[in-house]
């Protein structure tokens, strides 16, 4: 009675099912997908089983060819041996191996705090050194320079290049064309900086430029813009709106190449990535990659979502849209996610819902059904005339889904449904199993799993994406956010003071500028005492009161203004009767103590010192 | 003469040049600015490179008057600049003048003689005359000095003096010739070319033509960014700490002079940061000298003038 009414229902359906692809025969399909080198799925599987994998077990044991998946579940389904009465030592090693991973432990740790106390102290010593080192003049003056030294790189070319495209367009449009013709020229440079054919540098010259391009075949056009942009900037050449126009339009030409050829270099690695040299092996029992290659025999443009779901741009009314076939047991959708699963929908998408109705969006209302059949119907078209065809699942299943039609029954109870939300629909199936790699191993699930994508496929629609595990994800906002789902919160937390420690450390360093070393060289007086602190070591104190003595008339000579003896001048300036200062820069000491030149060269130096001193005038 | 007839003369002597020297592009075009600005060159080179070779097939091709003079460290500046001689018939003195009354002359291994020979050229090279016996003679139009040097041989030799090595417009500087440059030279010489006999190589241009490009040159226009950015590069060399003395105004001057003729060579009536860029090098590296502790750390004056171009920005109006 249910099987009749089902049949009724999809007959109905299949009246008003959208205009269908250029079927071939679905069932061919399948057995060009399974033949293929890359097919392992059954033979030799992905160890160890996923957990949906293993809620296939029961249905590969029933297909011939899947002999190599079946052994695979009984390993894996196996209850595990007890261990052996013999590894009991390993027992008493435990508490010591314990012990020893905590002292080694200990000592990570307190090698992790020298760690960055080292850094703590030599930075706070950097810092201390760096502070003395701001009062020097000239470390001040160079950061000055360092300060108001102008990033000279133009800051237009800092850009984006189709920013900069935009920018000289603006330019050209108001007149400014020789802004426009400078831009247009940076717009080209940028762009062949993006695509590493030059290297930005403020010191790098338009010449430089052109005899730097790796592809010849841009040299040309660029040399060209070059040239009538220079010819404006220092030949004084008057900018019209024909030169403005040549320029932008080798301009755009040379953007539009290099975004060509940046497809042609890509095109080898997305042959790669798709079936190229590099095929993957199908070896995962539950993964759709039978399904994918069935809809591409039979028409279908089939590809990855490409985004997250959370993301799907909603269609406008009457937009082509695209059919999603979303596994809702590999695919955990988040809440954002869900939300706008409905809401693209409700504005026209078509979606084929697989895995249990618990894992579906809970503002579906679907629910799981018991069952007692493993078996399913589906009612297909086989261009003449409706017949059944019936597939085995692994487990048995079924939906309560308020407002659905049943369009396929497992034991009379509906397996999978459809519904019509606003503009769009969703078909719904208690579970995956029809479309896995396994349950399309069976004779006609290729006929029932493009029954069950017609009726879900929008009108005139030809492709199918398939959403992947992370496209249930909501992408993260922010770079944080991203690190902080990716688990390195923590991480986080620790690199905030690390980092701090590193430019205590390092950083300070390069933040200020380091004074000059003093120079070495020794100033007169200085070299003068020293010499003469080395005569008197060397006991040649007579030699030394005399090289002082000699030393303070040169000094004093110099002073002293033409007119008048330097006795005279030095005992007006230093306060000391004339004769003292004849006796002190005249010295006779033949015979002198050591202790007496001392105190000579001592008198000499206080004499020196006190001329030296500023003197009050006084009015004659 | 316009810019055509430059650009293609130019063309011309560079292509001509380049039949007699194989793989010394540089060096050919330093040497060709420098004869149209009117200016000295020192050429450095290890021995055995060419550098005798080109000045001859320069002078061959640009039609210039042509003496060489071997630098020995017995040479006396009277060799150089002429002396009166006693004329017994006439009971007079008569000056005979020296190999410097010549248009291009080359003072080959220039450091070999010592610095009072090397100083009677002082004024022959900044005034193009020579006063000998309190008489003052005016030497050919156009007047060029093309002096070699040997870097390597230190003995025997005699550095010379910064205020002559400021009178050299450019220095150019000879490399070993890579391994496939070398090949093509050694099948040169298996075919039968001798440096000796340059005679066929074709003068394609007259003294007269030379100072008309000279002239032309002149013309050419500078921007202010431009000559800003010259004496920007100019600065640097005197602020830079690794060099002891840096590059004088007659640096730029010389920058300029040449970025002049480098513009007008590439067909242009007016100068840009390049042509600038392309003369910085052989324009400064003879005048600055550089400071004892760089030198013992093994810095090179050709790294200092790097660092300096690259520290330098390019004027540029996108902004």
């Amino acid at each position: 009675m249910r099987t009749a009414r089902l049949a009724a229902v999809v007959a109905a359906l299949l009246l008003t099912a959208p205009a269908s692809v250029a079927r071939a025969d679905p069932e061919a399909s399948r057995q060009a997908a399974l033949s293929g080198d890359a097919v392992a799925f059954c033979s030799t599987p992905k160890l160890p089983l996923s957990a949906e994998s293993l809620e296939l077990c029961h249905l590969a044991k029933e297909i011939p060819a899947c002999e190599g998946l079946a052994k695979a579940c009984d390993e894996a389904l196996a209850p595990k041996p007890k261990r052996s009465a013999g590894a009991g030592w390993l027992d008493t090693l435990a508490p010591l191996g314990y012990a020893l991973g905590r002292a080694l432990l200990w000592i990570f740790v307190a090698g992790v705090a020298a760690a960055l106390l080292v850094p703590i102290v030599r930075g706070i010593l950097a810092w201390a050194r760096s502070r003395r080192a701001r009062d020097f003049p000239e470390a001040r003056a160079r950061q000055a320079r360092v300060r108001t030294d102008p990033a000279a790189l133009a800051p237009a070319l800092r850009r984006e290049a189709r920013e900069i495209l935009g920018r000289a367009e603006t330019a050209e449009s108001t007149g400014a064309l020789g802004e426009a013709i400078a831009l247009y020229l940076a717009a080209a440079l940028r762009a062949l900086d993006e695509r590493g054919h030059i290297a930005l540098a403020r010191h790098r010259t338009n010449g430089e430029y052109v005899r730097a391009c790796q592809d010849a075949a841009l040299r040309r056009p660029l040399a060209e813009m070059t040239l009538a942009a220079d010819a404006i900037e220092f030949g004084g050449r008057a900018p019209d709106p024909d030169r403005a126009r040549a320029v932008g339009d080798r301009a755009r030409a040379l953007l539009r190449a290099l975004s060509f050829l940046t497809v042609l270099a890509a095109l080898p690695g997305l042959a790669c990535a798709g079936r190229g040299g590099t095929k993957r092996a199908v070896d995962d029992p539950a993964g759709l990659e039978v399904f994918r290659e069935i809809a591409r025999g039979e028409g279908y443009a089939v590809q990855g979502l490409g985004g997250s779901i959370a993301t799907l741009p909603i269609p406008k009314e009457g937009e082509k849209t695209f059919l999603l076939v979303l596994d809702a047991s590999r695919v955990q959708l988040s809440d954002d996610a869900s939300s706008r699963l409905l809401r693209w929908v409700g504005a026209g998408g078509s979606l084929l819902l697989l895995g249990e109705p618990a894992r579906w969006p809970k503002a579906l209302g679907a629910k799981p059904r018991a069952t007692g059949s493993r078996d399913v119907t589906v009612q297909v078209d086989d261009g003449e005339v409706f017949h059944d065809v019936t597939v085995r699942v692994s487990q048995p299943g079924a939906l309560t889904w308020p407002g659905a039609e049943a369009i396929a029954v497992a034991g009379g109870e509906p397996f999978a449904a459809r519904v019509a939300l606003d503009r769009g629909v969703i078909v719904g199936l208690a579970r995956p199993d029809p479309f896995t790699n396994v349950g399309l191993s069976q004779e006609g699930a290729g006929d029932v799993a493009m029954a069950l994508v017609e009726q879900a496929r929008p009108v005139d629609g030809t492709e199918i994406r398939v959403a992947r595990p992370e496209d249930g994800v909501t992408p993260p906002g922010n770079p944080l956010s991203a690190l902080s789902r990716a688990g390195l919160s923590v991480g986080l937390v620790h690199a905030v003071p690390f980092l701090a420690l590193l430019f205590l450390h390092a950083g300070i360093r390069h933040a200020r500028a380091r004074p000059a070393p003093e120079p070495t060289r020794r100033a007169f007086v200085e070299h003068v005492r020293a010499t003469g602190a080395f005569y008197m070591k060397a006991r040649a104190h007579e030699h030394a009161v005399h090289e002082y003595a000699k030393h303070a008339r040169e000094v004093l000579r110099a002073r002293a203004p033409r007119d008048a003896t330097l006795a005279q001048y030095v005992a007006w300036r230093a306060n000391v009767p004339e004769r003292e200062v004849t006796r002190l820069l005249e010295p006779r000491t033949p015979g002198i103590t050591r202790k007496g030149a001392a105190a000579h060269i001592r008198a000499v130096r206080d004499l020196l010192d006190r001329a030296a001193e500023p003197k009050e005038r006084t009015r004659a | 003469m316009n810019s055509t007839v430059f650009q293609e003369t130019f063309q011309r002597l560079s292509a001509e040049i380049e039949k007699a020297i194989v793989g010394q592009p540089d060096l050919v075009h330093g040497l060709l600015v420098a004869v149209v600005a009117g200016g000295h060159v020192l050429i450095e080179g290890a021995p055995g490179l060419g550098k005798t070779l080109v000045v001859r097939a320069l002078s061959q091709v640009s039609g210039l008057g042509f003496k060489r003079v071997q630098f020995t460290p017995d040479l006396m500046p009277g060799d150089v600049t002429g002396s009166s001689i006693y004329d017994r018939q006439t009971g007079g003195f008569t000056f005979v003048p020296g190999p410097v009354f010549t248009q291009l002359l080359l003072a080959d291994e220039i450091n070999r003689a010592p610095a009072k020979t090397q100083s009677a050229l002082l004024e022959a090279m900044q005034e193009h005359q020579v006063t000998t016996d309190a008489t003052t003679r005016a030497l050919p139009r156009p007047f060029l000095v093309i002096a070699t040097q040997n870097p390597i041989e230190s003995q025997g030799t005699y550095p010379l003096p910064e205020a002559q090595l400021d009178r050299f417009l450019l220095k150019l500087t000879m490399q070993n010739p890579p391994a496939d440059v070398e090949a093509e030279i050694v099948k040169r010489h298996a075919a039968g070319f001798d440096p000796q006999e340059l005679s066929h190589l074709e003068a394609v241009a007259k003294d007269a033509e030379l100072i008309a490009m000279g002239k032309l040159a002149l013309r050419v226009r500078i921007d202010d960014a431009v000559t800003r950015y010259i004496v920007d590069l100019v600065g640097r060399t005197r602020n830079d700490r690794q060099l002891e003395l840096g590059a004088s105004p007659r640096a730029s001057i010389s920058m300029l002079r040449t970025a002049q003729v480098v513009a007008a060579a590439a067909g242009r009536d007016f100068v840009t940061p390049d042509d600038v860029k392309a003369m910085a090098r052989p324009v400064l590296r003879h005048r600055v000298l550089l400071h004892p502790d760089a030198e013992l750390q093994g810095i090179t004056v050709e790294e200092r003038i790097e660092d300096i171009l690259r520290s330098a920005p390019v004027p540029r109006v996108a902004s």
